[in-house]
């Protein structure tokens, strides 16, 4: 078991790529981190956060 | 025991169809399944039928058939009987596996399964199925219905990893649309219907991930029901393009279906990632989905009709520890998934489960065994009993995605409907498990309601069929047919009242069809035929009639127009593995073994789990002397149909005789010799040699007959012949025999060898000298009227004695199975007690050998010299 806090490093807000640099999460998301579960929604939403972004309502749902 | 090194992730992919994952696994566009593969074992899994999720994701996870779970369908009436809402778990009345694993102190944890609401208290996490769903905007507030979670107070940090539709973007739409930006977002709901599917299974991922990521865990299930609706909407735009699909639509639609597979790839490989190489993990569906030219135009309107996109195959692959590394498993089924956690578990299962352990290991694990986990009441209690908004959102959900029709404002009209369309799932289902008693009781309710419905009297005279009763499946589909055309009437009437048009359907070739298959289940090609030939002439595009005149023409070994009728029916579907299979078998009894492997191959190739193709297979190559591979076919037959005694017996023969390798062929004997093996009890002789006696002192001796009384008591034999028709029949149709198990039935000499080998036969002989069994006959045939003389043919005396030897070499070829007593007719008159004892025996049952000995009447012995009255038969 793991604790929520180690993982979510500086940069790239806990994602790392291939080669282990800081991943630039895009602000609009992107399918690869939907599919990290957790840790891409929450590294998602954390960039959301940063840069003032929200969801245009119109965007899906009903 | 809890803290065991032991983990399982069990991942649950609703739909998922090899016939559309191998392509892409071949493309590289699956690396993690693709892996998986290479590192575990993967085949297919059969599901049930009906093929509806709810009832077989709850036959998964209990082990069970749906008419001993109880959930029998997509939505449930609300206690009060007013009211409907989507299916929960408030009628299920087995213990899951987390319910199991968790009494034995393993940390289990479950994400969405479906049915899983409310949630039940596992010693771990559970979040229910009406987690993922966003009934309101995204500006609105998203609560969670009480119950979602256990334990309740873990609700608000699972709630905010939801993903709302709304959230999602153009980037996470392109990936799936890549011309997203010409749908016209006001009239088309696609990609709507696409936010919803990919927000919803993110949300089951990101629960899931937490869990294994953060939460000590030993069972882990998820699902996800991705795939199954990225399907239902979006298949019909998947390549090929068919002719009636709008060609904007099908640019704009047709990567849907291939990006949803993909992102479930990606979403396997963050779950294997998470599971570690420790892990046993299992990723199944519940079945599989039509992607090529099967693919339906129209569906079906009753609450069945997406199943009708279901294929019969879904998906299995396990990888883990001891687990059978780069190899293919055969014969598995959905119900076979609960007891082969628990084997990994080293738990006992159920011997009131209906599935059992699969051999996924290298080393076999050892199978423990319990009567039942389901001590007392297993009902799970929920909470709500009305509906509320919510439920009304989820419901508005399953009729969004097709699965029900819109309930309307009259809640108890919906009420009734969907009392009636589970009645109808749990009696299909009781037919699929060869309940037929159950299963006709229950469709002939729904029969009754509505004759007019062809899917109830359809299943009513399956059901007829299987228990023989065929002059009532023949009354049943007449009634339909009046009912059809009364019906007919008042709506035609209905609609001139409102002045609407209405197109009336001709019930007529339906009822064809039905009566079609009736004769053909009575061998009597001769009246099935007419009923379908005049179809396939007018073209009419009915499912497989050209298989079922193949069939016809097969049974009445017609090789060359059999050949026609199943070549014709490939041109319709050149996939269809029965015509491929019948094609072959023709070309076996044409002596053409060379062309009929080919067939078979072809037919095992599209089907795999198709036991009598691989025996025929196994004949074809046999017959080629290619002893190898036909054991191998063979092989491969008895491991899909253990009961096959036919495969046995060839196998046996190619390693005793043809190989000379007896060794391996021991085992099979010894599975000859499987004392748990059904028994019929056959009594038999030439006709006219006192086999209606015998029966007669079994039966007044306490064993069951399996006899009809179709043929009355006469001069003949005053206590009548004890005879089944079915029997008259056994030459081309032996599938009844089981249902004489554990019976006496009764069976001329001359049709003994068509006994199938799947049985153990305990036969009792009644021998009588030739020459009084013709002058007994004589006797018979001069009463009818049908001789005048008091000779008998000594033709026909020669027969016989061939007839005898046919019988001697069919006991000593299935020595293994069948076991014989000889009983002279005379010693059985003479001493009746004795015979009695020599029969109770013989069968080991407890027969009351009083009542037997008085069941003999010796007055009907007559002299043997001067027969002018009959003896009995």
């Amino acid at each position: 078991m793991r604790s929520k806090n180690q993982n979510l490093k500086r940069g790239g807000h806990g994602i790392l790529t291939a080669d282990g640099k800081p991943f630039d999460v895009p602000v609009k998301g992107s399918v690869g981190l939907l599919a990290l579960g957790y840790r891409g929604l929450m590294a998602w939403r954390a960039r959301r956060i940063e840069e003032g972004y929200e969801p245009k309502k119109k965007d899906g749902g009903k | 025991m809890a803290g065991s090194k032991k983990k399982v992730l069990l991942i649950g992919w609703d739909a998922a169809d090899w016939k559309i994952i191998h392509p892409l696994m071949d493309q590289g566009l699956m690396p993690h399944l693709a892996g998986m593969t290479e590192k575990g074992i993967s085949g297919n899994l059969e599901t049930l039928d009906p093929p509806l999720s709810p009832m077989l994701w709850t036959s998964i996870a209990t082990g069970v058939r749906p008419y001993k779970h109880g959930i029998t369908g997509f939505t449930e009436v609300t206690a009060d009987g007013k009211g409907l809402r989507p299916v929960t778990l408030k009628n299920r009345r087995k213990k899951a596996i987390w319910n199991m694993l968790s009494d034995h102190g393993y940390k289990t944890h479950v994400v969405g399964w479906w049915p899983s609401h409310p949630a039940e208290a596992v010693n771990g996490i559970m979040i229910s199925n009406f987690y993922q769903r966003a009934g309101r905007p995204i500006t609105e507030p998203w609560e969670m219905k009480k119950g979602t979670v256990y334990p309740e107070d873990r609700a608000e940090q699972f709630a905010a990893m939801r993903i709302h539709p709304g959230e999602l973007t153009e980037n996470h739409m392109a990936a799936f649309v890549p011309k997203y930006g010409k749908v016209d977002q006001e009239k088309e709901r696609g990609l709507q219907t696409l936010a919803r599917i990919l927000a919803d299974n993110s949300s089951i991922h990101a629960a899931a991930t937490y869990i294994l990521e953060y939460e000590d865990w030993d069972f882990m299930a998820v699902y996800y029901d991705g795939i199954d609706h990225f399907n239902h909407a979006f298949m019909r735009f998947h390549p090929p393009r068919r002719e009636h699909i709008d060609k904007r639509m099908y640019e704009i639609y047709k990567d849907v279906v291939t990006a949803g597979y993909r992102y479930h790839d990606m979403m396997l490989g963050r779950l294997l990632n998470l599971a570690g190489p420790d892990t046993t993990v299992m990723l199944i569906s519940d079945h599989g989905f039509h992607q090529d030219h099967m693919r339906k135009h129209k569906l079906l309107k009753d609450l069945a009709g997406p199943a009708d996109e279901h294929s019969r195959y879904g998906v299995i692959c396990a990888q883990g520890p001891g687990i059978r590394r780069d190899d293919l498993l055969y014969g598995a089924g959905i119900l076979d998934i609960t007891p082969t956690l628990l084997n990994i578990y080293g738990l006992p299962v159920g011997r009131d489960m209906d599935g059992s352990p699969l051999a996924l290991h290298e080393t076999p694990l050892p199978v423990k065994s319990i009567p039942t986990w389901d001590e007392g009441d297993a009902r799970i209690h929920g909470q709500a009993d009305t509906m509320d908004e919510m439920d009304r959102d989820a419901l508005q959900q399953l009729v969004d995605l097709g699965y029900i029709e819109d309930p309307g404002k009259d809640e108890e009209a919906a009420a009734k409907k969907t009392t009636m369309e589970n009645q109808y799932f749990l009696a299909r289902s009781y037919l699929d498990g060869r309940k037929y008693e159950e299963a006709r009781s229950a469709f002939a309710g729904l029969f009754a309601e509505k004759p007019w419905e062809r899917r109830f009297v359809q299943g009513l005279i399956s059901c007829l069929m299987k228990q023989q009763h065929f002059n009532r499946a023949e009354k049943a589909i007449e009634t339909y047919r009046q009912a059809a055309l009364k019906r007919q009437d008042e709506l035609a009437a209905e609609a001139e009242k409102k002045e609407k048009e209405y197109t009336r359907v001709d019930p007529g070739p339906s009822a064809d069809l039905m009566r079609a298959s009736l004769f053909m289940s009575q061998q009597r090609a001769d009246d099935a035929l007419p009923l379908l030939q005049p179809h396939a002439q007018s073209g009419l595009a009915h499912g497989k009639l050209h298989l079922r005149i193949g069939n016809c023409m097969t049974m009445k070994q017609d090789w060359k127009q059999a050949a026609v009728a199943f070549r014709e029916e490939l041109k319709y579907n050149f996939d269809e593995p029965e015509a491929h299979h019948g094609l072959g078998y023709v070309r076996l009894r044409e002596g053409k073994p060379s062309e009929a492997v080919e067939h078979f191959l072809d037919a095992t190739g599209l089907r795999f789990q198709y036991p009598v193709a691989h025996y025929h297979l196994g004949e074809a190559l046999y017959k080629l002397e290619d002893w190898e591979n036909a054991l191998r076919a063979y092989r491969v037959a008895l491991a899909m149909q253990p009961g096959m005694n036919k495969s046995r017996m060839r196998i046996i023969r190619i390693l005793e005789e043809k190989l000379e390798r007896p060794d391996e062929a021991a085992p099979y004997r010894e599975m000859i010799s499987d004392p748990g093996m059904e028994t019929v009890y056959v009594v038999t002789g030439l006709p006219r040699s006192g086999t209606s006696m015998v029966m007669r002192m079994l039966e007044q001796g306490g064993l069951g007959l399996y006899a009809d009384r179709e043929r009355s008591a006469d001069t003949d034999n005053p206590h009548g012949y004890y005879e089944h028709l079915s029997v008259t029949r056994l030459a081309k149709d032996s599938r009844w025999i089981g249902e004489a198990a554990g019976k006496a039935l009764k069976v001329v000499s001359p049709l003994l060898p068509y006994l199938p080998p799947r049985y153990r036969y305990k036969v009792i002989l009644v021998e009588r000298p030739l020459d009084q069994v013709m002058q007994s006959q004589q006797v018979m045939l001069r009463n009818r009227g049908k001789s005048k003389s008091i000779s008998y043919s000594m033709r026909v005396m020669d027969s016989y004695r061939k007839v005898q030897q046919q019988a001697e070499d069919w006991f000593s070829r299935y020595a293994q199975l069948v076991e014989v007593l000889r009983l002279p007719y005379e010693e059985v008159v003479a001493n009746p007690h004795a015979a009695a004892t020599r029969i109770r025996e013989f069968t080991g049952l407890p027969l009351d050998t009083e009542n037997m000995q008085r069941a003999v009447d010796p007055t009907l012995h007559r002299n043997k010299s001067a027969p002018r009255q009959s003896s009995p038969a």
